[in-house]
């Protein structure tokens, strides 16, 4: 990239860096059209009297308005802004130069909103680092013509061009974070969520503050996630209900709470997030964390954290400014947590429900229910092998015994799970022996996979065999638990449904209900029957 | 010190060392201009962390010159 830089004091070092060519000092006659970009870099001239400055500045912007239609619109134009460098302050009361200068900054802004490829890059962000060091060194301006102090050059070149940096967007997208000891002083499983240390006072003020900075980058486009060695509820419950909690939930796009090493962890939210991990900075209090992350996932930005809480304010527009720097925000930047975070709670799933109803609801439920047949026989008798903890009754059975309870006209059946994540398969067994004469039935084996628990379908699946034995003109049923050692979550299933227990023994009970209403299934469901008959 | 400054000279004026004379004046190559020139006092400066005055400054016309001008500032 060939810069030519209008200019009106000595300012090569400040762009050694570059491939340069510089303009006469405040001259505007020639624009060197062989260039791809022009920078404006014009200073106040050091001088006493305030009408001379005032007068410059009006000149300098005459000039710059001869300057920019000569300049073809496709090419990039960087004006830095007017500062006060140094000044006499003659009469305390003379407000007269910053009202100038400020209303030539202004008009810079103006320009560029009338002029796209017209880029404003704020000079004061610079003198404002920088107050550490003499900003003048007043031998080199009286030998050299030069106002900035040159001890002040590569400092310069750095600053400069992250601001191009971000003038060609050029800027990082994702801010992993730590929780304990980095969003919040102490250690959440220890300290609890009254004890770790945000808001009030210090540290708890400066990680207050720290979270308000880190909210504003995401405001401003930049894609939040979390990755921290705790126990997710703890963490869910902090987020909510700590009152200093300023980055909440919803803020973060994505993350992973959990035990696992961290590596793991950030190329998994990379994944989530499809996002490279060259976009991806990473904050930690840990040394030995960032260490990990820096050797296991070296594209990943791991910058060193500070001691100090008092510190986070420098170290978080450091983090900024050299990652995540940009010129102007697009409406998609503004957007991008919010579509990044839709795409991931597809992945996770993790909505919040007012109650548990509005969640089965929300599941969609599909429940089919299979009479046994030459296909599904294989896989209801390996139900009965293997399926320990909700087995009211623990009958092993083999593919010839189910052949057996079908062949003599007792009722098998089976039932398939689907929900809004998938289809789960067979997952549910009942053999129910069935007098036809007597009407009568007897629930031999009624049984569920442990991966549809909990959600209602076994009380579901109850209710569609006690219906169905009703369509075969059956009046009463009878049933049994069986107690074993891993049965124990199903020793009261069927008081909880409304069977009379009419007898029991330490390692049975029995049951017995008359049948004449239909029983209702939850609206959560919707229940398919396929029958081969 | 002589080889430090020419060292020095090399990597401002973007040469190698060997086409540094031991007589090189200050405008008897292009390179060292006065654009150069300050360059080189800015880097002599960092380098053996001093300040120049303005008068040494114009005075630093030869690599005796400057070498001179080094020790009595580091006395």
């Amino acid at each position: 990239m060939k810069y030519f830089i209008f200019r009106n004091y000595t300012i090569e070092n400040l762009f050694s860096s570059f491939e340069t060519t510089f303009s006469g000092y405040g001259e505007i006659t020639t624009v060197d059209d062989q260039a791809d970009a022009y920078i404006w870099f014009y200073m106040l001239p050091l001088k006493a009297d305030p009408d001379t400055i005032i007068a410059e500045l009006h000149d300098f912007y005459q000039k710059l308005e001869l300057t920019v239609p000569r300049i073809a619109e496709h090419k990039r134009i960087i004006i830095l802004t007017i500062e006060k460098l140094f000044y006499y302050q003659w009469q305390n009361s003379d407000h007269r130069l910053n009202n100038e200068i400020a209303i030539f900054n202004h008009n810079l802004s103006l320009l560029a909103e009338a002029h796209h490829n017209i880029k404003i890059v704020d000079f004061s962000d610079f003198v404002t680092n920088n107050s550490d060091k003499a900003l003048i060194d007043w031998k080199f301006y009286y030998t050299s013509q030069m106002v900035i102090n040159p001890m002040l050059g590569s400092r310069f070149q750095s600053w400069f061009k992250q601001k191009i940096k971000a003038i060609d967007s050029q800027r990082k997208k994702c801010l992993i974070l730590d929780l304990d000891n980095t969003l919040w002083g102490g250690i959440l499983g220890e300290d609890g969520i009254d004890g770790i240390k945000l808001g009030d006072n210090y540290p708890g003020l400066a990680f207050s503050d720290f979270q308000e900075n880190i909210l504003h980058a995401s405001k401003n486009g930049v894609i939040l996630a979390v990755c921290s060695k705790n126990n997710e509820e703890d963490v869910l419950e902090a987020w909510q209900k700590n009152p200093f909690m300023i980055l909440k939930k919803e803020h973060i796009a994505a993350y992973r709470i959990n035990w696992q090493d961290k590596a793991s962890n950030i190329e998994a939210l990379a994944s989530e997030l499809n996002i490279g991990l060259e976009s991806m900075v990473f904050i930690d209090d840990n040394p030995a964390e960032r260490n990990l992350i820096r050797h296991a996932l070296p594209e990943v930005t791991v910058p060193e954290f500070p001691e100090q809480p008092y510190a986070l304010p420098q170290f978080f527009k450091k983090v900024y400014s050299e990652n995540f720097q940009i010129y102007a925000l697009t409406d998609e930047d503004r957007e991008k947590t919010a579509q990044y975070k839709t795409n991931a709670s597809r992945v996770r799933h993790r909505e919040k429900f007012a109650s548990i109803e509005a969640y089965f609801a929300n599941l969609q439920m599909v429940l089919t229910i299979l009479p046994a047949d030459n296909f599904n026989i294989p896989r209801i008798a390996q139900i009965t092998q293997k399926t320990n903890q909700f087995n009211l009754t623990t009958q092993r059975y083999s593919e010839n015994d189910i052949h057996h309870f079908v062949n003599e006209g007792h009722m098998v059946l089976c039932m398939s799970v689907q929900d809004k994540f998938g289809d789960n398969g067979i997952t549910a067994v009942a053999i129910v022996e069935i007098d036809k004469n007597e009407k009568t039935a007897n629930i031999d084996s009624f049984m569920m996979s442990c991966r549809v628990l909990g959600r209602g379908v076994e009380t579901a699946f109850l209710s569609i065999i006690l219906n169905q034995l009703m369509e075969q003109q059956i009046e009463s049923v009878k049933t049994t638990y069986i107690a074993t050692a891993k049965n124990r979550q199903t020793e009261n299933f069927y008081d909880q449904f409304g069977f009379s227990l009419i007898e029991q023994s330490s390692a049975r009970k029995h049951y017995q209900s008359q049948l004449a209403q239909a029983y209702k299934v939850s609206e959560h469901f919707k229940v398919r029957r396929a029958n081969n008959e | 010190m002589n080889d430090e400054i020419k060292q020095v000279m090399a990597e401002v004026f973007a040469l190698q060392t060997t086409d540094i004379a031991d007589d090189i004046k200050m405008g008897s190559i292009i390179k060292w201009d006065s654009l150069n020139h300050l360059n080189l006092v800015i880097t002599l400066q960092e380098k053996y962390n001093i300040s120049f005055e303005p008068e040494e400054m114009s005075e630093m016309t030869s690599i005796a010159k400057i070498a001179q001008i080094i020790l009595t500032k580091q006395k």
